[in-house]
């Protein structure tokens, strides 16, 4: 079947943009899944796809945010399609605008040229 | 607070079951970063520790130990906790009981009697409970243990040796007085 490579519009300089991707490997020790973390520049295209949306709850106030990625970069999902196996990769993480994101849900549209994520804000500050 | 007697639970799971630790088989629950999940074919058992109270729950017991400059406050009570454990896996069912008996024998007590934990006897009988995931029924079999848990919460306090105090007069004259608790 032929492709069709779309993925020319990741790179346009006027969507395209540099983020910085964490990485978080697990082993275990006893029971206990001990993680450790790098950190690498990946490109591509943000889009916010929700408003930054507050919750009030007794304890405190919770903010939530969703955004996704389009990129070039295979980014991990725990144990989802294109994690190795041989490894315990959690899901990667992406800071956007100083705060970090938490990858949910991966789209695999590499034979189309690209990846697509979605995310959701981790840590509000 | 409880990873003594998880780490106990832990070496008594590996020797009932053969399941490693090591390789996410046997594994805490409820961790902070939430690790990758198993396959269908794979036995794993998971469990947490959670308080409970009861009668032996309820009494404490307080002494002090003096040793030169300090004071230290021992309280000890019997922490009463419940293990949820959930066995997941196509041998969840063997595992499940086989926990439930085997954690009675001597070798085991023994064992958790070395960290001051001891089960109960009476525990309700395993319940198969397996799940639909991704249009797969997974096979899973809980299991609770009650141990009865001694603990104690230590405080140290230091003693007030010696105190400066100065006695101003009515006159504006100031002498400094210093009691000293050692002199006797």
């Amino acid at each position: 079947m032929p492709l069709v490579d779309v993925s020319e519009v990741i790179t346009d300089p006027d969507f395209n943009q540099t983020f910085t991707v964490y990485r978080k490997k697990g082993t275990w020790n006893n029971g206990r899944f001990v993680v450790t973390e790098n950190s690498f520049t990946a490109n591509g295209i943000i889009i916010s796809q929700s408003n930054e949306e507050l919750d009030i709850t007794p304890q405190g106030a919770l903010i939530s945010s969703q955004i996704s990625i389009w990129t070039y970069s295979l980014l991990y999902v725990t144990s989802q399609d294109g994690t190795p196996q041989t490894d315990d990769y959690l899901s990667d993480e992406v800071e956007y605008k100083g705060q970090r994101y938490l990858i949910t849900a991966a789209r695999n549209m590499i034979d189309y040229g690209y990846y697509k994520y979605n995310l959701i804000l981790k840590v509000a500050s | 607070m409880y990873t003594n007697l998880e780490n106990a639970f832990i070496t008594a799971l590996a020797s009932i079951t053969s399941l490693k630790p090591n390789k996410g088989e046997i594994r805490v629950a409820y961790a902070e970063e939430p690790a990758p999940s198993w396959k269908h074919t794979d036995d794993v058992i998971a469990f947490y520790i959670e308080p409970l109270m009861n009668e032996y729950a309820e009494d404490y017991f307080e002494s002090t130990e003096e040793n030169k400059d300090k004071l230290t406050r021992t309280t000890t009570f019997t922490d009463v906790v419940k293990i949820n454990i959930s066995c997941y896996g196509p041998n969840s069912r063997l595992y499940a009981k086989k926990i439930q008996v085997y954690i009675q024998k001597s070798d085991y007590r023994r064992a958790l009697a070395q960290i001051g934990a001891y089960p109960v006897l009476k525990s309700p009988s395993p319940r198969y409970i397996p799940y639909e995931y991704n249009k797969q029924w997974w096979q899973r079999t809980d299991l609770e243990l009650t141990f009865n848990v001694k603990n104690t919460f230590t405080d140290t306090t230091n003693f007030i040796k010696s105190v400066n105090i100065s006695v101003i007069t009515d006159k504006g004259d100031t002498r400094d007085v210093i009691t000293d608790q050692t002199s006797g």
